[in-house]
């Protein structure tokens, strides 16, 4: 079959700050038939979205491509002058965007982004173009997709942006789709609609995808292809069955090996002591007000929630974007005020807990680029929590030097500044800065999801290690289940403000009972290794299962819930 | 929206009584009072006494206040103590000679500025940009006043092309009232040229950095629609912000333009009458720079939704 794109010895090159160029992708080669769904993993800093950039002619500014070809239908991209480019843009290959919150535009209705590609790319009168917009957006399953058009995206949640996004894109149907991480800003629910929803309309118009992404589990289960990226360079390419699930290359292979799993980092040696930490009945509000008269609006972050963690434990809190899972690790810290409800540390109320309690419970934040203040160096920003503790000043800097070595780093790091170190490293900072006030309790909000799969699998295995070492207890807050899967103890299940279920880890992946809970397990396509060598992909298809003792389940979290235990620990919610 | 608008124009009530309150209190603070001034330094103390009495500024501070408050409640703004004036017209009449200058000149200062901006940002680093820049610098940097002098040396007293000195209001003679304007607006539109320019630079270029203009372009939308279509009215929003403070500030009064060209408008009389210590125009000058600061404000806040519809009123 006569492929649709030839990219061919590809290599693009950046300015280094030596004055000379970095070659960002190297040698580059790979090809995607008409229709075929074409994986383009790699971690960050591969080079595989400035394969897509290149594609369109659209290299952020210094971009410069230095030698290669990129044939599409049969026509050489290189060289073609920018008209013509514009004109294959929109219309034959179409491109989307990781974060659907930034790629839209805020001041344009819906309806005129929509119409834009084909107003411009084609003669259809503006009926017309109506009439196909609201058809496409009603194939992406959009509520209301004549209403759309006059709404602004800010009126959208992301997932329903990003499906907007692929209407507009797909309308004037081109032949391939360039889709640049399009779900790794969503939900694992959400992702999996999007999903499912952008490869069906891409078959019905028989349009190809190069999809990007860093999510092995996405790939080998929408892909047909695939092609792996390392440091600008393509690895290997051909069939998924072949490449992902059968690797023969070390680096594919090391991919693989790093995807968290249950019972990674051998079996655990601390000992769960007693309850550390008990949350009863917590209630947390947020109010606005417009005016300074006025009543404000109150919105329920979490309502009625329970938990308690033991000495030495790690509870893992997952749910999606909203379901109160931030705000209950802020307020536990101490950071957020209760509107009811008490939280009690070591049989101390928080708020009774002063500034001792401060050092007792220490927290790692998701994003390792904007947590560490960027005019400190190192030393002083894992060193600072110190200054109030009784450690002497003659001591501090040395417990900080063997702090940064305990998480990985060199005592050379000490006078770095966070500009100078990766995300991994950082994210090793934060850490430091945790554990260097010998907490009892450690607060990780997200701490692994703004990272590579290798150096998430590093970072996970330091917590372990940090945590035999000196026996603190995690709260690890997640939406990502295959982390929890191989992190937690137990799991706490959040959603819309409310536990709805809560078991140990093994009560929560075998034997999940709330309707919520499933879904979630439902939607995550694993990567396992199979039993006889290799890897398959295990994607879980869970139906609903009845409420027990004739309860029936709620859906909307606002509504009142009783938790209900079914076997030891093992709770879930139903309708009070 | 008229709910909004009617809700902020209530809390902008506390915010007048402060200022009055304010400027009441700061003026007899500073040393000299308008009875010696106008009588003049040899006058003895008993005519200056009855001056004072005539005056009501014997009477003791707080009374004095709130008789101020009363009448003002009432729209009146009393009476000026050098010219007998009454204050509210003559205020109006010379905030009209101030928002003439100042409205043109921020329109012609828009006209050139914001293409320059945005063309900056579009073209940043290149030597057009590079070009655009240093014109901005150097219109942040030099003072109105001394441009104002530069532009009468060059084209009033050099070339006689235009009148240096004077004020004739469009009203009166739409030519000449123009002719006399040039110049005073000239030398704003420089100043406000470079802040404005500066402003629209930065939030394009942040704009142009998002992911919907490279989506904008992967859709094939031409770059001059790609400029105006998508980026322009995003990055307007923070320059709108600017421009409204621009506004706020300069129809409060140009004084030292207005000093310069002699023009009758709001900040000459305000200065005047504070050398002559007339405490009722100061105090009438300054609430009413107040209100106009507040009114622009609440202007600025009610257009923003047209740029970014993000924002609720």
């Amino acid at each position: 079959m006569s492929k649709l794109l030839t990219i061919d010895g590809l290599t693009v090159s950046f300015p280094a700050p030596d004055g000379g160029r970095n070659e960002v992708v190297k040698q580059a080669s790979l090809s995607i038939a008409p229709g075929e769904v074409h994986g383009l993993v790699g971690e960050s800093g591969s080079g595989k979205t400035m394969i897509a950039r290149a594609i369109l002619g659209l290299l952020p500014p210094g971009g410069r491509i230095d030698a290669g070809s990129i044939k599409f239908d049969g026509q050489e991209l290189l060289g073609l002058d920018n008209e013509k480019l514009r004109r294959l843009r929109g219309a034959r290959i179409g491109m989307v965007f990781q974060e659907p919150l930034t790629s839209l535009n805020p001041a344009l209705p819906i309806g005129k982004q929509l119409a834009e590609s084909l107003a411009l790319h084609s003669d259809l009168s503006e009926a017309e173009i109506r009439k196909r917009s609201i058809e496409m957006l009603a194939a992406f399953r959009m509520p209301d997709p004549e209403g759309c058009l006059s709404r602004y995206p800010h009126e959208f949640s992301g997932g329903m942006r990003q499906r907007i996004m692929l209407a507009s894109v797909l309308l004037p149907r081109p032949a391939l789709l360039l889709a640049d991480e399009p779900t790794t800003a969503l939900d694992v629910l959400v992702q999996k609609q999007v999903l499912d929803l952008a490869s069906s309309v891409c078959r019905n118009l028989g349009t190809a995808i190069l999809l990007i992404t860093h999510d092995l589990g996405v790939v080998a289960s929408y892909c047909d292809e695939v092609t792996v990226m390392r440091y600008g360079e393509v690895l290997n390419d051909g069939s998924v069955e072949q490449i992902l699930l059968n690797p023969s290359d070390p680096y594919t292979r090391n991919l693989l090996d790093s995807l968290p799993k249950r019972g990674e980092g051998g079996p655990r040696t601390t000992a769960i002591g007693d309850e550390l930490l008990r949350v009863e009945n917590l209630e947390v509000h947020f109010a606005k007000r417009r005016f300074f008269w006025q009543a404000p609006i109150v919105k329920r972050a979490l309502a009625g929630v329970d938990l308690s963690i033991a000495k030495g434990e790690t509870v893992a809190v997952v749910g999606e974007s909203g379901s109160g899972k931030t705000t209950l690790g802020r307020t536990i810290a101490g950071l957020t005020k209760a509107a009811a409800g008490r939280v009690l540390f070591d049989g101390v109320p928080v708020e009774q807990g002063g500034r001792a309690l401060r050092s007792r419970v220490q927290m790692v934040f998701q994003d390792p680029f904007s947590s560490l203040d960027p005019r400190w160096r190192i030393g002083r920003i894992v060193g600072e929590g110190l200054r109030h503790t009784d450690v002497p000043a003659s001591r501090r800097a040395a417990l900080v030097r063997q702090t940064l070595v305990d998480v990985g780093l060199t005592e050379a790091h000490y006078d770095r500044f966070p500009h100078e170190l990766s995300g991994g490293q950082r994210q090793r900072v934060a850490i430091a800065r945790a554990v260097v006030m010998r907490p009892e309790l450690v607060i990780a909000d997200e701490p692994v999801s703004a990272l590579d799969v290798t150096v998430q699998a590093q970072i996970l295995a330091l917590f372990r290690d940090l945590q035999v070492k000196h026996g603190f207890s995690y709260l690890f807050i997640s939406h990502h289940l295959g982390v929890v899967e191989q992190v937690s103890d137990r799991v706490v299940v959040l959603y819309q403000g409310r536990v709805v279920e809560e078991g140990t880890r093994d009560q929560i992946f075998d034997d999940p009972r709330h309707p919520y809970t499933r879904a979630l397990l439902s939607a995550v396509p694993d990567i396992r290794p199979a039993p006889g060598g290799g890897w398959h992909v295990e994607a879980r298809d869970l139906e609903r299962v009845a409420a027990p003792c004739g309860r029936s389940f709620i859906e909307d979290g606002l509504a009142p819930v009783d938790l209900i235990e079914i076997a030891p620990g093992h709770r879930i919610a139903v309708a009070a | 929206m008229l709910r909004y608008a009617s809700l902020r124009l209530l809390a902008t009530i506390p915010t007048l009584f402060l200022v009055a309150l304010i400027v009441f209190s700061l003026i007899r603070l500073v040393p000299g009072d308008p009875a010696s001034i106008m009588i003049g330094d040899s006058a003895d103390p008993d005519m200056i006494e009855q001056v004072r009495h005539s005056l009501g500024l014997d009477k003791p501070l707080p009374v004095q206040f709130f008789v101020w408050l009363g009448n003002l409640l009432q729209g009146d703004f009393g009476h000026s103590i050098s010219t007998g004036e009454d204050i509210l017209p003559a205020m109006l009449t010379r905030l009209r000679v101030t928002a003439g200058v100042v409205l043109a000149s921020i329109v012609v200062a828009l006209l050139f500025a914001l293409p320059a901006g945005i063309y900056a940002a579009w073209r940043q680093n290149s030597r057009v940009d590079f070009a655009i820049v240093t014109g901005v610098i150097v219109c942040l940097s030099v003072p109105s006043f001394w441009v104002g002098i530069l532009l009468m040396l060059v084209f009033g007293v050099n070339l006689h092309w235009l009148p240096v000195v004077g004020y004739v209001s469009i009203g009166d003679d739409f030519i000449n009232g123009v002719r006399y304007l040039i110049l005073p607006v000239a030398a704003l539109v420089l100043v406000e040229m470079g802040t404005v320019a500066r402003m629209t630079r930065s939030s394009t270029i942040e704009v142009l950095r998002l992911d919907y203009i490279t989506h904008a372009r992967a859709k094939g939308a031409p770059e001059s629609r790609v400029l105006w279509k998508h980026a322009f009215p995003n990055a307007f929003a923070p320059t709108l912000t600017v421009i409204g403070l621009l506004l706020g500030h300069m129809l409060g009064g140009v004084a030292v333009i207005e000093t310069v060209f002699t023009l009758p408008g709001l900040g000459r009389f305000l200065v005047d009458a504070i050398s002559s210590r007339d405490y009722p125009v100061i105090q009438g000058c300054l609430l009413l720079v107040a209100l106009i600061r507040v009114l622009v404000n609440l202007l600025v806040d009610l257009l923003y939704p047209l740029f970014d519809p993000r924002v609720r009123l």
